[in-house]
């Protein structure tokens, strides 16, 4: 296996007595696209702004390209490309000005050809100001900004934040072909299809630790299905119990949720027999999977 | 960095129009009526009068390059008041906001951004000053035949960039505080808190013994202001203000090297576990 482009060893950053991240150790190999997962405040953004060196850890260190994350932050940055969680600019510019300003920090510029390509693949009106922008063409100039010089890693916090559908695809498929050429990206999101249509590995943190690392297909394996289904009979005691992996709950008299981790097929023949009225399927994120194997209280089937 | 102190400055460009338009406006009407507005204030004794006193007014007004002088210092006061603003904008503000974590994210080293940023705040108060000369050098030619021979456009040129080491050394200081301190506002209160109590104190300061003797520990003191009219000017009290503003710098260096951006928290509270 290659060396890792990120590797952490026991990470932790506290805010005074607040949980930041505890001891969060990961390796994000070359040509890797690493989904990074888990609920609002487990440590995500933390654990992105201290690879950037925004944010110092109490313990443990980062590396990436080999380097250190503090000591050689600058050539570290030369080669990254960041899309933040939380975007702010300065609202009097112009788009372009932006992306120029930007390209005037970088030794290395950006390819204008490559820089006009992504601005009409995401539909992004460079010459409008800033304070101008929706919300999503504020996310698309953040994009264009990271991918523009073709960074070796990418580092996307929540980079389909606010935009629609098709836009989305096209970041997905900017993604894609950031992989095939062999660059690094490092990126968290709640969006099960995107995850699914181009992370190799997630990893998922939840109250500041990193508590799995799993490829996407073994994950995606063990996806369940949650329906509402109103029943005109009642469930006899047992009755799934053959199928293995069924959860029943009523949540009204002859209406029940389900979570069906196996056997769909022959769950539905069999609830066909009670009499089905209604039903209702629930989706499920690859974070409830995740939450479902490692959450709090659940079962671990890991 | 010549191209980030360019982008700097640019976020300025309003603001240094805006202050240094209004100042340059406020000198050259000051300088326009002094002629007459000086023979109507000898009648009056107002050096006498405490709160003339603590506006700065401490002998009697006779001459036009008296009264002229007597206004000179508030080019202080506001330049002190611009850049405790645009200092505490530079680092905290942009904090607040949000924008810092795009720019250290970025392949720049933080000294360099310190850096930047100081040289946009001394240039645009260095601007700001320029534009409160032009105030002078528009009216001069209209005036100068009835103000006492004094004054001199020259002198008015020194009164009017006699202030930026002044002006620096709010400036580092809000920007040394905004790299310290987690918030904008306490960097903006404590530029503002030296600016405006250091004007105050200073010129009250020679009516009670114990707060003259303390005057030397605010940057006023250093401040020659309307002196340079009528005395010649001295380079030791504005050499010491550049050297004060010099080591706020390398301090505003040192604490921004070592913050935790985004975080908000006072120094003892980053400090961890």
């Amino acid at each position: 296996m290659s060396e890792p482009v990120i590797q952490t060893e026991n990470l932790t950053v506290y805010y005074g007595k607040r949980r930041g991240i505890i001891d969060v150790a990961l390796d994000v190999y070359e040509g890797e696209v690493f989904g990074f997962l888990g609920p609002n405040g487990a440590g995500k953004t933390t654990t992105l702004r201290v690879l950037l060196d925004v944010i110092r850890p109490t313990a443990g260190h980062a590396a990436i390209f080999g380097m250190d994350t503090q000591r050689d932050g600058v050539a570290i940055r030369q080669r990254v490309g960041y899309v933040p969680g939380e975007l702010a600019y300065p609202e009097m510019m112009r788009g372009r000005e932006y992306l120029n300003m930007i390209n005037s920090i970088r030794t290395e510029k950006a390819d204008p050809e490559y820089r006009r390509q992504l601005c009409s693949r995401f539909d992004l009106d460079v010459s409008r100001r800033i304070r101008a922008y929706s919300r999503g063409n504020k996310q698309k100039l953040a994009l264009v900004a990271a991918f523009m010089h073709q960074p070796d890693l990418l580092i996307l916090d929540e980079p389909t934040g606010g935009l629609d559908p098709l836009i989305q695809q096209q970041v997905m498929e900017t993604v894609r072909e950031a992989k095939e050429d062999g660059r690094t990206v490092f990126f968290s999101s709640h969006i099960l299809p995107e995850v699914q249509a181009v992370c190799d590995r997630v990893g998922i943190i939840r109250d500041g630790k990193l508590i799995a690392i799993e490829h996407v297909d073994s994950l995606l394996k063990r996806q369940f299905h949650r329906l509402q289904i109103r029943l005109m009979e009642p469930v006899p005691e047992g009755y799934f119990e053959s199928l293995g992996g069924v959860i029943v709950t009523e949540i009204a008299p002859q209406l029940f949720n389900f979570e069906v981790r196996e056997n769909l097929p022959e769950f539905m023949y069999m609830a066909s027999n009670l009499g089905i009225e209604d039903v209702v399927t629930q989706g499920v994120s690859l974070e409830d999977v995740f939450l479902t194997y490692y959450g709090k209280g659940a079962n671990n089937h890991a | 960095m010549l191209n980030l102190i360019l982008i700097e400055l640019r976020k300025r460009k309003n603001s240094i129009l805006g202050w240094g338009l209004g100042v340059g406006a406020y000198l050259a009407m000051i300088l326009a009526i002094a002629p007459s507005l000086a023979e109507q204030f000898s009648a009056l004794d107002l050096g006498s009068i405490p709160v003339y006193q603590a506006f700065g007014i401490g002998s009697s007004i006779g001459t036009a390059s008296e009264l002229i002088g007597v206004y000179l210092p508030f080019i202080g006061l506001l330049i002190g008041v611009y850049a405790a603003i645009t200092g505490s904008q530079a680092l905290a503000g942009e904090e607040d906001k949000g924008t810092l974590e795009t720019l250290v994210t970025l392949p720049l080293p933080r000294w360099m951004i310190v850096c930047a940023k100081a040289i946009a705040i001394e240039i645009s108060i260095l601007a700001i000053l320029a534009l409160c000369f032009l105030g002078f050098a528009v009216v001069w030619p209209f005036v100068s035949a009835d103000i006492d021979s004094t004054i001199t456009l020259n002198k008015l040129f020194i009164a009017s960039f006699e202030p930026f080491a002044l002006g620096l050394l709010i400036g580092m200081l809000s920007l040394a505080a905004g790299a310290l301190l987690p918030r904008r506002a306490h960097a903006l209160w404590i530029g503002l808190f030296v600016t405006i109590g250091g004007y105050f104190f200073n010129n009250l300061a020679p009516l009670n013994e114990t707060m003259n003797a303390l005057k030397p520990f605010q940057p006023f003191h250093y401040y020659q202001a309307g002196d340079v009219l009528t005395k010649s000017f001295e380079w030791s009290p504005f050499i010491s203000l550049l050297i004060v503003a010099s080591a706020l710098l390398i301090l505003a260096t040192f604490f921004f090297q070592r913050r935790d951006i985004t975080v908000g928290l006072w120094p003892w509270q980053r400090a961890g576990v």
